[in-house]
């Protein structure tokens, strides 16, 4: 009868252990996946500043860490704390019902000894692994840092030197995983033998309490067999806390980005930009525009204002440093200026909508990354919504078409990592037509410092004024056709506007900043 | 000026706020069958295996003890 009552009960037991461990791994999967796909929609929201301050790697590592540590952190909950506190109280209750004395003994004893182990998890183990963790996190950002430019490495013979960086931080991190780990045996060690020093004391208290004759040969049994799943389970709480920890001070990034607030915030009454209809482009006002960059030690512009007529085509030009770069950061509010307003058609964009403001500017780099997708996707980026006959217009215009039909996947073809199967000349004309898609009001060109080969070139030029038409236009100018073709140069010296007019006008006077910047070829300007 | 690299550190308070946060939600409810069928197992284990146990093995023949305490454990 007992036998089968026990057998009946391991049954319901495995059961129940089953349908807990089913229903548990749906849970955690879904837990996990939340805070991935959380982790990255912050992180992509992310000032343009965070990111151009923080190592992607870094960031990489931190969300795929940061997701981990979280299901040991809740697998060491669930799993581990949860059962053996379960079944430590339980066998404290049993043997306090069934015999006192030897009760009241072990339930000091398991506080005693859980209070312990937090406090040494606490204290000493978790500043270790947080440590830890930090120079993880810096070892996945030298690592992607060095990935990242390997072609520099590889033109300047630098491997050696990389392995002797790399080797520093990685040492770095060695000498403090090992600090953590150690420190883990240690914690282990001392707990032991307090938790043997422990259980001998309830030990010879019951033989104690039998030799005395207080105790039945059942009571010493039972409160052997308990020891020993006390024990057990006590030695498993130990563990798990220091797991615990360590699984926490890895989550704190993670939990860092879920609580940081972006930067650049759509105002509460942010509206959705407007462009004035029945005209080409968009007029664009600086006006009084005081700006620096957190990072800066002194302000770019003072009290910067100009304004640009509806497609109006306007070249900038001007040392490098002088705050060409930073006017057109500041039109896509990739940075939030300190004082004054810039407005497009009259609104000022700070109260705008970021999405609608980015979608009304087209971007052209120097340098155009493109995503490792197919040819197609990547033109299509700019407007998810195209046919395939639009993206072979546009790549028609743009004359991509041509070196892309030749490609034997056509616009099915893979462009790696960044691009590097494609040259710079070819890539760029890519960016063109996914420009020319995106069919944006204002378009913004940084054009290359490089001069890329006659034909290329040519090709480039002649996709770039279809581009332009009908489109207010600012290119950070490096061909002398653009600027000569150009309705405005804007002459940038320390943050000033300090010339305007058109390539002929600036020429013409023999004491303009222009005239002399041209002529000591400081324009870096491509012939 | 805000440091706009700043990450905030976390705090124990924040790491809990953080798990609860992702704890609940729509999906919670599996969560908390899973503790409860946990429970429920661990339960079993102590408080029908063990816990009579001692009156078991009170009730058997003391050359059968040993016998019973294996069975037990
Ligand atoms: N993210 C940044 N943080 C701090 N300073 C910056 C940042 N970007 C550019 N600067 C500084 O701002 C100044 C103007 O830069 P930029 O507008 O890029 O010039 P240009 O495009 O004319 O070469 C430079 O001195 C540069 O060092």
């Amino acid at each position: 009868m007992a036998f089968s009552a026990l057998m009946a009960i391991q049954v319901t037991h495995s059961w129940c252990w089953a349908a807990a461990f089913w229903y548990w791994n749906k849970f955690a999967v879904r837990v996990l996946y939340r805070i991935l796909t959380d982790a990255m929609y912050k992180a992509q929201r992310f000032s343009t500043d965070w990111h151009v301050n923080s190592f992607a790697g870094a960031t990489v590592r931190k969300i795929t860490r940061g997701m981990w540590s979280f299901d040991m952190f809740e697998d060491t909950i669930f799993m581990g704390f949860f059962p053996s506190a379960i079944i430590g109280i339980g066998m404290v209750v049993m043997l306090i019902i069934q015999v006192p004395i030897v009760g009241w003994f072990a339930l000091p004893v398991v506080v005693t000894f859980v209070a312990v182990s937090i406090f040494l998890a606490v204290k000493i183990a978790r500043p270790k692994f947080q440590k830890s963790a930090e120079q993880d996190t810096l070892v996945g950002a030298t690592l992607a840092d060095i990935m990242t430019a390997i072609s520099t490495v590889k033109s300047f013979a630098g491997e050696r030197r990389e392995d002797a960086h790399f080797g520093g931080v990685a040492g770095e991190w060695r000498k403090r995983a090992e600090d953590a780990w150690l420190t883990m045996v240690v914690i282990d060690f001392l707990r032991t033998h307090i938790r043997i020093a422990l259980m001998t004391g309830m030990l010879l208290l019951v033989i104690w309490l039998w030799y005395k004759g207080e105790a039945t040969p059942g009571d010493v049994t039972l409160s052997i067999t308990a020891f020993f799943i006390i024990g057990g389970y006590l030695r498993d709480i130990g563990r798990q806390t220091t797991e615990l920890m360590k699984a926490a001070s890895e989550i704190s990034d993670v939990v860092g980005f879920w609580m940081r607030e972006d930067d650049i915030l759509d105002a509460p009454d942010a509206v959705p930009l407007k462009i004035a209809m029945g005209q080409k482009g968009a007029a664009i006002t600086f006006d009084q525009v005081g700006f620096r960059y957190k990072q800066g030690d002194r302000p770019i512009y003072q009290s910067l204002s100009v304004d640009i007529k509806a497609g109006e085509k306007v070249a900038l030009v001007g040392a490098s440093g002088s705050g060409k770069s930073t006017f057109v950061k500041l039109i896509q509010r990739l940075y939030d200026i300190q004082s004054g307003e810039i407005r497009i058609d009259g609104l000022n964009i700070a109260t705008v909508t970021q999405e609608s403001l980015r979608q009304a500017i087209a971007l052209v780099p120097q340098d155009p990354v493109l995503f490792h997708r197919s040819l197609a996707e990547n033109i299509a980026y700019g407007k998810p919504d195209t046919t395939i006959d639009q993206v072979r217009g546009a790549a028609r215009e743009a004359y991509a078409a041509e070196f892309i039909e030749g490609l034997s996947l056509g616009y099915q073809t893979l462009v790696g990592e960044r691009g590097v199967k494609l040259s710079g000349g070819e890539r760029q004309r890519v960016a063109i037509a996914r420009a020319l898609l995106a069919d944006c009001p204002i378009l913004i060109l940084d054009e290359a410092t490089s001069s890329l080969d006659s034909v290329s070139e040519y090709y480039i030029q002649k996709a770039l004024e279809r581009l332009m038409e009908g489109r207010t236009t600012i290119t950070i100018a490096h061909r002398l056709a653009t600027i000569q073709k150009a309705d405005r140069i804007l002459v940038f010296d320390r943050g000033a506007i300090v010339e305007q007019g058109t390539h002929t006008e600036l020429l013409a006077n023999p004491d303009s900043i222009y005239r002399r910047l041209y002529d000591i070829q400081a324009l870096d300007l491509v012939h | 000026m805000i440091d706009t690299t700043y990450i905030p550190k976390a705090t124990r308070g924040d790491i809990k706020r953080f798990a609860f946060h992702y704890w609940s939600g729509d999906g919670m409810w599996r969560g908390v069958v899973a503790f409860a069928l946990l429970g429920i197992s661990v339960g079993v284990d102590i408080f029908i295996l063990y816990f009579p146990a001692g009156w078991w093995i009170e009730s058997v023949n003391l050359t059968h003890r040993p016998m019973a305490v294996c069975m037990l454990s």
